[in-house]
C-alpha cells in the first residue's frame, strides 16, 4: 500500500502540466492601417463585447475620449477624434514613409495601449514580357526585388481597364507568403523574385492592362487573411473549420496596428 | 528514438540473446513432460482463448492463446483444471494416451455454465485469476456487450466498451472512442487481424461492429504487447465468432431502426464450420413512400461478416473471415421546369471492406505459429449531379469528390511455450497502404468550365517485427518486449520497447508497472473527430513525420474471489507529433484546395506534444445475479503547439476532469433480467467566442474574439439507459426493451455562437448556445433463436 501511495504522489507531482488561468478578454479594440499613399490616417479606438452583451448596430462602439498618437523616429503625431467617421484622423502630408518604423499609443482612462509597425519598403515593379498574340492570347510578366532584410508579403493583383475590351483568364494573386530565397536570383542582397504571370483574352487591337503589387506587413498580412476566411464562413461550414483567432499587435487590446504600400504598373498593349 | 537499419538488426539480435537467456534461466521447467492440446466450447465447438490452465499442484499458470491452443508442463496422473468465466470448470486427469498421441493434438471441451438464481459463490484459485501481465487491458465478451442497454436496442461492441474507465465517447452519442485523452484517430480498430479504418455507421452514431458475429473485444489502454502497435493510444481487438461446428442455427432481431439475421453451423460437423451475419436499416424503405417526387431523401446503412473455418488435421486449420459496411445517403430533386425536369442528385456515400486469411499450425507440443493474409479497404465517394433538360441545347454539371485506403498485409506470429511459467512470441508484419487521400473530378456542358480530373495518391510500405517474452512465478510476473516499425517515407527504423513487471503482493493482490512506446505513421484530417466519412486519411511525411507515445503506468489489483474484482491504473502518456488543425483550417470538401487547387493538408495541419495522466478505478462483479461494473476516472489532457495558443499550453478537447461509469445487471427472474448504465462526464475544453469587436464603427459585421485556445467548458454530460431482457419459455427467443436518456437530460453535443437581434432599439447580442441531439429514446427489439 506503502508504494501505492508513494507512486501516486510521484504521478501528481511530474502531472504538474501548467496551463494559464482563464483571462478575461481585453475591453477595447483597435484598428488602423498605415499606407504612405493615403491622405488620411485613421485610428479606430472601439470597446469589445462579450458574449449576451448588446450592441447597438448603428453606432457606439467607439471611444471618443482616447488620447491618440503616432510616432516615428522624429515626430509625434497627436491625432484627434472625428464625431462623423467614429475615428481618430489626422492629415498625412508626408508624415507616413515606406521603410520607417511607427510606434501607436493610445491612452484610454488609466490603460495605454501600444503598438508598433514598420512600413514596408516600395518595391519597384519591372514588366519582364508583355504580348498579345495573333490569335488574341495575352500575357503579362512581371517581376520585382526585394531586399535580404525585408520580411514583407506580397501580392500582385492584375485588372483590366474596363474601356478596352479585355477578358482576364485568370488574376495571378497566387502568393500569400514570403518568397523564397533562391540563389540563382541572389544578387549582392537583393532578391529577385521569381516571375508573375497575368493572362487574358484581348478582342481588341489595344489593351490596357494595371498590375498592382502590394506589401503587407506580416501583422496586417495575417489580420487580413483571418478576416477573409472567417467572414466567407457560414453558419453550416463553421461546424468543419478550426475557429478564426485573431492575433493582436497591440497591447493590452485586440486587434491590429498594420501597413502596407502599393506599387502599380499600368500598361498598354497594342496587337501585334 | 530513429535508428540506421544496421543498428536496428544488432539490437534485435541483442534482444533475442535476452530471450536465450532467459531461456536458459529457467529451463530446470523441462524437466516435465509437456502437454499441448486445444480448448473448445463443448457445445458449439468454437475454439476459446484466454481459458486459464493449472496443475493441480503447481502454482503457475498457462493460458490458451487467440486460438485456443495451450502448451503445459504435467506428468501421468496430474489433475489439468480448466478455468474460463462463463464456463464450468473442467478437471481432467492425465493418462498415459493424452503423452502418447503425438501426432494427434487433445482436444478439451469446456461446457458452458447456466446461470442459476441461488448460485453460491465459489472462491476462485490463485491460478485462475485473469492474467496480471495484461494490465491496462480491458475485456467484454458477447454476453457483457449484449447486456448493456444502447440507443435504439443496436447492441455496439464499441460503444459498451465507452461504459470502462479510460475510455471515453469523443462526443455526445458518438461510437468514436477517447482513450487516455487520446484522439478518435489514435485507437487501432483491428478485426481478426485486418484494421478498419472508419469503424463507423450513421455520421459516427454507431460502430460498424454488430454484436451478434462478435465473441470477444480487448482494448489496451496502455501497457500494449509487442505484436500490436501503428497507434498512439489504443488497439482495439475485435474477434469474430467461428461458427457452431456440432449444429446449424439461425438467430436474429427486428429492432425499431434496423434488423439482422445470423446463420451459423457445420460445413463438416466437428471439422469446418461458417458464419454469416448481416444487418440492415430500413428508415430509408419506410419514408420512401411518404416522399414527394419532387425530393427523395434517404438513408441507410448495412453491413455483413462472414466466417469460414476449417480444420485441415490435427495441426494444421485455416480460418477465412470478412467484413463488408455500407452507409448511403442520397437526395433526388426532380423540379419541374417548362415542359421537362430539373434533375438534381446527391450522393454520398461510405464503405469498409476486409479480408483475413489465416493459417494455424502446430508444429509441436509447444510451438504453435500463425499466418495472415489480410486485405482492408475503406471508400468515400461524394457526388453531385445536375441535368437541365428543358434548356436548348441542354445543360449538365457533375462532379465527384473520392477518398480512401487500401491495404495488403501479411503476418506472421509464432508463439512458444517455453515452460508453464514463460511464453515466448515473436513475428512480423509487412503491410502496403495505397491512400488515395483526394479524387476531385468536374464536368460540365458549358464550354469555358474546365474538366478536370484531379488526383493525389500515395503508396507506402509499413512493417514491423516483434519479439515479446512473458513470464508468471509465484511473486514476480513480467512481460519484456520490443517491436521495430518501419515506414517507407521515413527511412529510418524505429524501436518501440515494451514492458510490464508485477508482484504479487499476497494472494490475490498484485502491483505492477509497465512502460510502453508506440509509433503512429498515419495521420486522420478531422476536423470534428466524430468519424465522418469525409475524414481524410494520409501518411506521414518528411514534413509531417510520425507521432510517438510514450506511457507509464501503474496498475494495483484486488481479486476478493471469484466474484469481485478491484482494479486501479494509473497513467501518464506523453505525446510528440500528434497533429491538431492550424488556427482558422478548413476541411469542408476535404481539404483548402477546392476545384482543382493542389490539396496541401501539410499547410492546414501543426504538430506539437501532449501530456495525459490520470488514476482509473474499476470495481466488477462477475458472477451471480447481480454483475457489472462500475469505474471511476480523474484525468487530464493538456497539449502544446507553436503555431496555437501563443505556444502556451491548453487543454485538449477529450479534458473531462472526472468520469463515473456503471453498468449493471440484474436478474430478476430466470427469464427476467434488468439491466442499467449510469454515465457522468465533467464538461470537456473547447473552443468558442468569448466576445466580440469591431474594426469600424459602422459595421453590423462583427469579428470574433477569444481568450484562448479551448478556454470554454461545456456542461457536465450525465445519463441514465434502462433495459429489461424477456426471455421465452423455451429459451429460443426475447424481447429487449430500452430507454435511452431516462430523464431527458439534454446534454451538449456540441456549442456555435448565434446572434439575436433587437429590431426595436436595434441591438444585437451573439450568444453561446448549447446543441443538443439524443433526447429520451425508448426502443424495443424481438430477438429469436432457432436450432
Amino acid at each position: 500500500m506503502r508504494l501505492l501511495i508513494v507512486f501516486l504522489t510521484l504521478c501528481s507531482m511530474i502531472g504538474c502540466v501548467k496551463v494559464e488561468p482563464f483571462k478575461e478578454i481585453p475591453a477595447y479594440s483597435v484598428y488602423s492601417i498605415l499606407n504612405p499613399a493615403d491622405s488620411i490616417i485613421s485610428v479606430f479606438v472601439g470597446r469589445t463585447f462579450r458574449t449576451g452583451e448588446f450592441f447597438s448596430i448603428d453606432s457606439g462602439k467607439a471611444i471618443a475620449n482616447a488620447r491618440v498618437e503616432i510616432r516615428n523616429k522624429s515626430t509625434t503625431k497627436i491625432i484627434e477624434f472625428d464625431n462623423s467617421s467614429k475615428s481618430y484622423l489626422a492629415n498625412n502630408s508626408g508624415f507616413l514613409r515606406a521603410g520607417e518604423e511607427y510606434y501607436l499609443s493610445i491612452e484610454i482612462e488609466d490603460e495605454i495601449l501600444e503598438g508598433y509597425t514598420l512600413i514596408p519598403e516600395l518595391p519597384t515593379l519591372k514588366l519582364d514580357q508583355a504580348e498579345i498574340t495573333a490569335n488574341s492570347e495575352g500575357q503579362i510578366q512581371v517581376f520585382w526585388e526585394k531586399s535580404k532584410l525585408d520580411n514583407s508579403i506580397y501580392r500582385l493583383v492584375g485588372s483590366v481597364d474596363l474601356r478596352s475590351n479585355v477578358f482576364a483568364l485568370f488574376y495571378w494573386d497566387q502568393d500569400e507568403g514570403v518568397w523564397e530565397t533562391s540563389d540563382k536570383l541572389n544578387s549582392s542582397n537583393v532578391i529577385k523574385s521569381p516571375l508573375g504571370s497575368f493572362n487574358f483574352v484581348s478582342s481588341s487591337k489595344e489593351a490596357f492592362v494595371k498590375i498592382d503589387l502590394f506589401s503587407f506587413d506580416e501583422n496586417y498580412d495575417d489580420f487580413r487573411k483571418k478576416e477573409n476566411v472567417f467572414q466567407l464562413r457560414s453558419d453550416f461550414s463553421r461546424l468543419f473549420e478550426s475557429p478564426v483567432i485573431f492575433n493582436s499587435n497591440v497591447s493590452n487590446s485586440i486587434g491590429i496596428f498594420g501597413s502596407y504600400v502599393v506599387s502599380s504598373l499600368n500598361i498598354k498593349m497594342m496587337k501585334e | 528514438m530513429e535508428l540506421s537499419f544496421r543498428r536496428s538488426i544488432l539490437i534485435l539480435i541483442k534482444f533475442m540473446k535476452l530471450i536465450l537467456a532467459l531461456f536458459f534461466l529457467f529451463f530446470p521447467f523441462f524437466a516435465l513432460c509437456q502437454i499441448s492440446g486445444k480448448v473448445q466450447d463443448a457445445e458449439t465447438g468454437e475454439w476459446l482463448s484466454g481459458v486459464r490452465i493449472y496443475v493441480n499442484n503447481q502454482k503457475s499458470t498457462v493460458q490458451s492463446n487467440s486460438y485456443g491452443f495451450f502448451s503445459i508442463n504435467a506428468k501421468l496422473s496430474d489433475t489439468l483444471n480448466f478455468y474460463s468465466v462463463g464456463y464450468k470448470r473442467l478437471q481432467y486427469v492425465l493418462d498415459a494416451k493424452d503423452f502418447k498421441t503425438k501426432d494427434i493434438v487433445n482436444i478439451y471441451k469446456l461446457p458452458q455454465e447456466e446461470i442459476k438464481l441461488d448460485e453460491v459463490t465459489v472462491l476462485a484459485n490463485r491460478q485462475e485469476l485473469f492474467n496480471k501481465s495484461e494490465m491496462s487491458k480491458l475485456s467484454l465478451s458477447l454476453a457483457d456487450i449484449k447486456s448493456i442497454p444502447m440507443i435504439l436496442g443496436e447492441k455496439d461492441p464499441i460503444k459498451a466498451l465507452q461504459f470502462l474507465p479510460g475510455i471515453q465517447e469523443i462526443s455526445e452519442g458518438s461510437a468514436s472512442l477517447s482513450v487516455r485523452g487520446g484522439s478518435a484517430d489514435q485507437n487501432l480498430m483491428i478485426l481478426d487481424d485486418a484494421t478498419v479504418y472508419n469503424a463507423n455507421h450513421l455520421f459516427g452514431f454507431f460502430s460498424t461492429f454488430n454484436a451478434d458475429p462478435i465473441i470477444k473485444i480487448d482494448a489496451y489502454k496502455g501497457a500494449y504487447p509487442a505484436q500490436y502497435g501503428g497507434r498512439l493510444s489504443s488497439i482495439i481487438d475485435v474477434k469474430m465468432r467461428e461458427g457452431n461446428k456440432k449444429e446449424f442455427s439461425v438467430e436474429g432481431g427486428i429492432g425499431l431502426i434496423s434488423s439482422r439475421l445470423l446463420l451459423e453451423g457445420p460445413l463438416k460437423t466437428d471439422k469446418a464450420s461458417f458464419l454469416i451475419a448481416a444487418r440492415r436499416t430500413y428508415a430509408d424503405q419506410l419514408i420512401l413512400p411518404f416522399q414527394s417526387e419532387r425530393e427523395k431523401t434517404a438513408y441507410h446503412f448495412g453491413d455483413i461478416n462472414i466466417k469460414l473455418n476449417t480444420t485441415l488435421n490435427s495441426k494444421n486449420t485455416l480460418h477465412l473471415s470478412s467484413y463488408a459496411g455500407k452507409d448511403r445517403f442520397y437526395q433526388k430533386n426532380k423540379i419541374p421546369r417548362r415542359e421537362s425536369f430539373l434533375l438534381n442528385d446527391v450522393n454520398l456515400d461510405w464503405s469498409n471492406i476486409t479480408l483475413t486469411t489465416r493459417w494455424n499450425k502446430i508444429y509441436n507440443d509447444r510451438l504453435f505459429h500463425n499466418a495472415s493474409l489480410v486485405y482492408s479497404q475503406y471508400d468515400m465517394n461524394f457526388g453531385e449531379s445536375t441535368d437541365q433538360d428543358y434548356l436548348d441545347p441542354s445543360r449538365f454539371e457533375s462532379l465527384s469528390l473520392n477518398s480512401g485506403i487500401r491495404d495488403f498485409s501479411s503476418k506472421i506470429d509464432y508463439e512458444y511455450f517455453l515452460s508453464n511459467a514463460v511464453q515466448i512470441k515473436w513475428g512480423g508484419i509487412l503491410t502496403q497502404h495505397y491512400f488515395r487521400p483526394r479524387e476531385f473530378s468536374y464536368e460540365s456542358s458549358r464550354g469555358l468550365d474546365p474538366i478536370v480530373n484531379n488526383s493525389i495518391r500515395s503508396s507506402n510500405l509499413e512493417g514491423a517485427v516483434y519479439g515479446n517474452i512473458s513470464g508468471d512465478f509465484s511473486k514476480i510476473f513480467y512481460k519484456l518486449g520490443a517491436r521495430i516499425s518501419y515506414f517507407e517515407n521515413l527511412n529510418k527504423p524505429q524501436l518501440e520497447p515494451r514492458f510490464v513487471i508485477g508482484y504479487n503482493v499476497i494472494h490475490s493482490q498484485s502491483l505492477s508497472i509497465s512502460y510502453a512506446r508506440m509509433n503512429q505513421f498515419l495521420h486522420l484530417i478531422s476536423n470534428t473527430g466524430n468519424g465522418l466519412p469525409t475524414d481524410v486519411l494520409i501518411p506521414s511525411t518528411v514534413n509531417l513525420p510520425r507521432g510517438r507515445s510514450d506511457i507509464i503506468g501503474f496498475s494495483y489489483t484486488h481479486h476478493f474471489n471469484s466474484t469481485w474484482n478491484f482494479v486501479f491504473d494509473s497513467y501518464y502518456k506523453w505525446i510528440k507529433g500528434n497533429i491538431a488543425y492550424r488556427n482558422g483550417a478548413s476541411f469542408l470538401g476535404i481539404g483548402t484546395g477546392a476545384g482543382n487547387e493542389p490539396f496541401e493538408w501539410e499547410d492546414n495541419l501543426v504538430q506539437g506534444q501532449s501530456w495525459n495522466y490520470g488514476y482509473e478505478f474499476l470495481i466488477q462483479k462477475s458472477k451471480g445475479r447481480f454483475t457489472g461494473f462500475a469505474g471511476y476516472t480523474l484525468a487530464w489532457s493538456i497539449s502544446q503547439f507553436d503555431e496555437l495558443n501563443d505556444g502556451k499550453p491548453f487543454y485538449n478537447n477529450q479534458d473531462r476532469r472526472h468520469i463515473l461509469e456503471t453498468s449493471l445487471v440484474y436478474q430478476l427472474r430466470d427469464r427476467m433480467k434488468l439491466s442499467t448504465n449510469f454515465i457522468f462526464a465533467s464538461g470537456n475544453a473547447l473552443t468558442v467566442a468569448d466576445g466580440v469587436f469591431f474594426t469600424k464603427d459602422k459595421f453590423s459585421d462583427y469579428l470574433e474574439l477569444y481568450s484562448g485556445f479551448n478556454r470554454f467548458r461545456a456542461e457536465n454530460t450525465h445519463r441514465l439507459d434502462l433495459g429489461l431482457n424477456l426471455k421465452s419459455k423455451k429459451n429460443n427467443s426475447s424481447w429487449d426493451f430500452s430507454i435511452y436518456n431516462v430523464y431527458f437530460r439534454k446534454n451538449p453535443y456540441q456549442y456555435t455562437s448565434r446572434e439575436v437581434l433587437n429590431s426595436v432599439d436595434r441591438t444585437k447580442t451573439v450568444f453561446i448556445a448549447r446543441q443538443w441531439l439524443l433526447p429520451i429514446i425508448p426502443s424495443v427489439t424481438y430477438n429469436f433463436k432457432l436450432r
